[in-house]
């Protein structure tokens, strides 16, 4: 872990599941801002998570929607591109949110991406997040479909964020 | 409880004040603003290096985090609803990137109201121009548990004697 000191340095250390690496993004984005956001791909499919902290809630101390969609978009960008080949950032077009359930400080939320249909510009995909309950259960706290742009030409590479631990 | 960046640096325009509403992620995801006078509400904010992806355009997670924001709180306080009110849907349509530096600002409309429901639209703009276009539904809780004091969050409103401008027809 000494290469993740000069580029997370506040990071507290976090209760993960196996197989989850943290994403560290460079320079002051917004994905560094929110995060730890962490990363598994594991059997061919790839899953974003977090766990559910007190600054990612709203005032009635629940999770914000906001921090759950801006979780969802990263998942639809990520998740979608990386199942479908593609190596370049993909800006959203459209995206559709429906709040299911809440979600509570504390839980650990993952983001999936069903993969719809890639055409040659646009990537349709669902992306869900849901919460690991006992007995191997999903609690779904969020539904999204996505419509994202494929850049024509090379666009913009991933490369300024890389996988630690 | 460590707040975002000062609200200071945003630079707003002349007659916006911050919000600030202590341990919620809009503290995080901000700085944001409000503008009122007696008949309008209007909620900002100035992109910033925190509010960027990677590509170094506005994230989308940001632009959704202020579109959610301006409709819900934007119908609490043009309803006069002073409760928190959880969004069920929203649904945005990303018309433009928003640049670092750019001011984007959102006034929410009311499409129609219910019982136990709100429809709101918008569209937000950013340096005046058409950015991203977003309708929520947000549900009305039963009871009072989440119920907030509008003048004590937003003390201009009364200076200013805004009025609301979607009251609660009566029956």
């Amino acid at each position: 872990m000494n290469e993740a000191a000069p580029i997370a340095p506040e990071i507290p250390p976090q209760d993960v599941p196996p197989g989850f690496r943290l994403i560290a993004f460079e320079g002051v984005t917004f994905n560094g801002m929110i995060g730890p956001i962490w990363i598994s791909r594991e059997a061919g499919e790839t899953v974003l998570g977090f766990r559910a902290e007190q600054r990612h809630c709203n005032p009635a101390g629940i999770l914000h929607g906001g921090m759950m969609m801006s979780i969802a978009d990263m998942t639809a960008g990520f998740c979608t591109a990386m199942s479908a080949g593609i190596d370049k950032f993909m800006p959203t077009v459209n995206m559709t949110f429906d709040f299911v359930a809440s979600g509570n400080v504390g839980d650990w939320i993952e983001g999936r991406s069903e993969v719809m249909k890639i055409t040659r510009s646009l990537a349709f995909a669902t992306v869900d997040l849901s919460v690991a309950e006992q007995g191997g259960e999903r609690r779904r706290l969020l539904r999204a479909s996505c419509i994202m742009k494929i850049p024509s030409g090379e666009g913009f590479r991933f490369d300024r964020a890389r996988l630690i631990g | 409880m460590s707040a975002g960046p000062d609200p200071a640096l945003a630079a707003a325009p002349p007659g916006f004040h911050p919000i600030r509403r202590s341990g919620s992620f809009n503290e995080v995801a901000g700085p944001f603003f409000y503008r009122a006078d007696r008949s309008s509400f209007v909620t900002g904010f100035r992109v910033m290096a925190h509010h960027l992806n990677p590509a170094d355009v506005m994230h989308g997670g940001m632009s959704v985090v202020f579109a959610d924001m301006t409709l819900g709180l934007g119908m609490s306080i043009k309803c006069g609803i002073h409760i928190f009110m959880p969004t069920v849907n929203l649904t945005t349509d990303f018309l433009a990137g928003g640049k670092a530096g750019a001011w984007v600002e959102g006034d929410a409309k009311l499409v129609r109201r219910t019982r136990g429901m709100v429809f709101a639209e918008t569209v937000l703009t950013a340096d005046g121009a058409p950015f991203l276009r977003c309708s929520a539904v947000l549900k009305i809780p039963a009871g009072n548990a989440m119920r907030f004091d509008p003048h004590e969050l937003f003390p201009e409103l009364a200076a200013v004697g805004y009025e609301a401008e979607y009251p609660e027809p009566s029956r």
